[in-house]
């Protein structure tokens, strides 16, 4: 009972000395199992439907503004150019209030895509939006006088519009350049969370001043202002109402384990009643309350079994200013747990059979949480895992996934592949390329490959990938920083 | 890999939806 206990605690069975000894353990203990974990049904905004729907919904609301006030009140005392630069500011500006939905890591935004997608589309709309907005002077200028541009002495809202356009520069460069200026992530994500406020009231302040007399009646300002209003309150949601939530259902801190040298496994208690609902391989932001590391935010993957929903179990290793100091972490500290996010686990692809998770590093993590869980589901898929390490030392979770392959519980195939070999080392070295995972897969057919590994591996493999031929529907990659 | 793809399309469509609104929206203005 005690190993069964071990074993589906998601603990390593380190207390047994030789590969058949985890065999038989690990098999025992499966047999002697006396529950079938039944997988999550996954949320129904987590399905392509609704993400169609969102989809469909998206440019309708960016351009409503712009056609509700040119039906209700077409005006014709500008010129051509000069009504192109105003409607570009009205659609750049209803775009930017709706980053702040896009950003708010509301579950029903984020589930159909994941987060890291929502993100990059998050980028290509900035991108997108500055253009528009930096259009709106120029065209607005020839239209009606270059003075607008070039005078210093100017109404108070066009300076108003004028650093708006610097401050949405700013954010554009900084967030384009941050790892160039090397801009530390939290640093930088207030810097930018502080600067897009700004840049919304100023730009709101602008145009209620530029546009005023062109609103003519309450319906005009009320569909005018609907969505930058709409836009601070997600806001003010975001960074005041929901950390507020988060703080009256504090995680505690179980335990603070090393699993290898600067690897650490924090596994987090939930609040008692409310257990935390995931898919394998998804990732949550942790911020620890109280403790001796900094009371900031970092996403981490999950490292355990959804089958245990009244714990999770992180495996961080030190890489950063913040994980540097994970081994501060004291048991009993508190911590606000936000999540799940991410769409990286084989749940979200049911109708794939045969499953091929490279791992580089630490990337074994969100891989341990979909093994777990199918152990403890008794799912039948095939696995290969090709796990890359740099030096022995940095394999984790080895006798858990010893005691796996052996039980076949799940039908796991794991290489181990050294970049630095101990001399004695007779297993697989060196890099990994399409041509190796054909001999290890024997085929690249009909598998799907989930990769979870440093940047350049990640990149190169997915080229190498590519040139075989694979399907990019059928290859899910996990990123190590969004 | 299959999303961001479509992303890039998806990102294409809003665009031309976009212009097509501002540019739409100016010229139907009667002046």
């Amino acid at each position: 009972v005690s190993k069964v206990k071990v074993i589906h605690r998601g603990n390593s069975i380190d207390s047994v000395a030789s590969p058949g000894g985890i065999a038989v353990v690990a098999r025992r203990a499966m047999d002697h199992c006396s529950f079938y974990v039944k997988r999550q049904p996954l949320p129904w905004f987590a399905g392509a439907g609704w993400g169609a729907l969102l989809c469909a919904v998206y440019p309708l609301l960016a351009v409503a503004p712009l056609v509700a006030l040119h039906v209700l009140d077409p005006d014709p005392d500008h010129t051509l150019v000069t009504q192109l630069g105003v409607n570009c500011a009205l659609v750049g500006f209803t775009l930017l209030s709706m980053q702040f939905l896009l950003t708010a890591r509301l579950p029903w935004i984020e589930a159909p895509f994941g987060l890291y997608l929502v993100l990059r589309f998050h980028r290509a709309m900035a991108l997108m939006i500055f253009a528009l907005l930096c259009a709106h002077p120029v065209l607005v200028a020839s239209g009606e006088s270059w003075h607008l541009l070039t005078r210093f002495h100017v109404h108070l809202y066009i300076w108003a519009g004028r650093i708006t356009l610097l401050f949405l520069a700013a954010l554009v460069a900084t967030a384009l350049l941050r790892n160039v200026m090397r801009i530390p992530y939290e640093r930088w994500r207030r810097m930018h969370n502080a600067i897009a406020l700004a840049i919304l009231a100023l730009g709101f302040a602008h145009g209620l001043a530029a546009a005023g007399h062109d609103l003519n009646n309450d319906t005009e300002l009320t569909i005018w202002a609907a969505t930058p209003i709409l836009a601070f309150a997600v806001w003010l949601y975001t960074h005041a109402v929901r950390p507020h939530l988060l703080a009256r259902r504090t995680f505690r801190v179980q335990s603070v384990k090393l699993e290898a040298p600067r690897v650490w496994t924090v596994t987090l208690d939930a609040p008692i009643g409310r257990p935390f609902r995931f898919s394998p391989g998804q990732f949550q932001f942790v911020r620890f309350l109280d403790s001796k590391v900094p009371a900031e935010e970092h996403p981490f993957s999950i490292a355990s079994s959804p089958s245990q929903a009244e714990s999770i179990s992180l495996t961080i290793k030190a890489c950063g200013d913040f994980t540097n100091l994970i081994d501060r972490i004291q048991v009993g500290d508190c911590a606000t747990v936000q999540g799940p996010f991410g769409r990286f686990s084989h749940d979200f692809h049911s109708d794939q059979r045969d499953l091929v998770f490279i791992a580089g590093g630490v990337g074994i993590t969100p891989f341990m949480s979909m093994l777990r869980a199918m152990r403890d589901r008794r799912e039948t898929r095939r696995v290969t895992l090709i796990y890359a390490c740099r030096e022995l030392d940095g394999v984790l979770f080895a006798p858990e996934l010893l005691a796996m392959e052996s039980c076949q519980l799940p039908a796991l195939k794991a290489i181990v592949v050294l970049s630095q070999p101990p001399a004695w080392w007779t297993g697989e070295t060196g890099r990994i390329d399409a041509k190796r995972l054909d001999e290890w897969c024997g085929g690249l057919e009909d598998k799907s490959f989930y990769l979870c590994c440093p940047p350049q591996m990640n990149i190169q493999l997915v080229r190498d990938l590519r040139r075989r031929r694979v399907s990019p529907r059928r290859i899910h990659c996990d990123y190590f920083s969004l | 890999m299959q999303r961001f793809r479509l992303m890039k399309f998806y990102v294409a469509f809003v665009l031309i939806v976009l212009l097509g609104a501002i540019v739409g929206a100016a010229w139907l203005v009667p002046s």
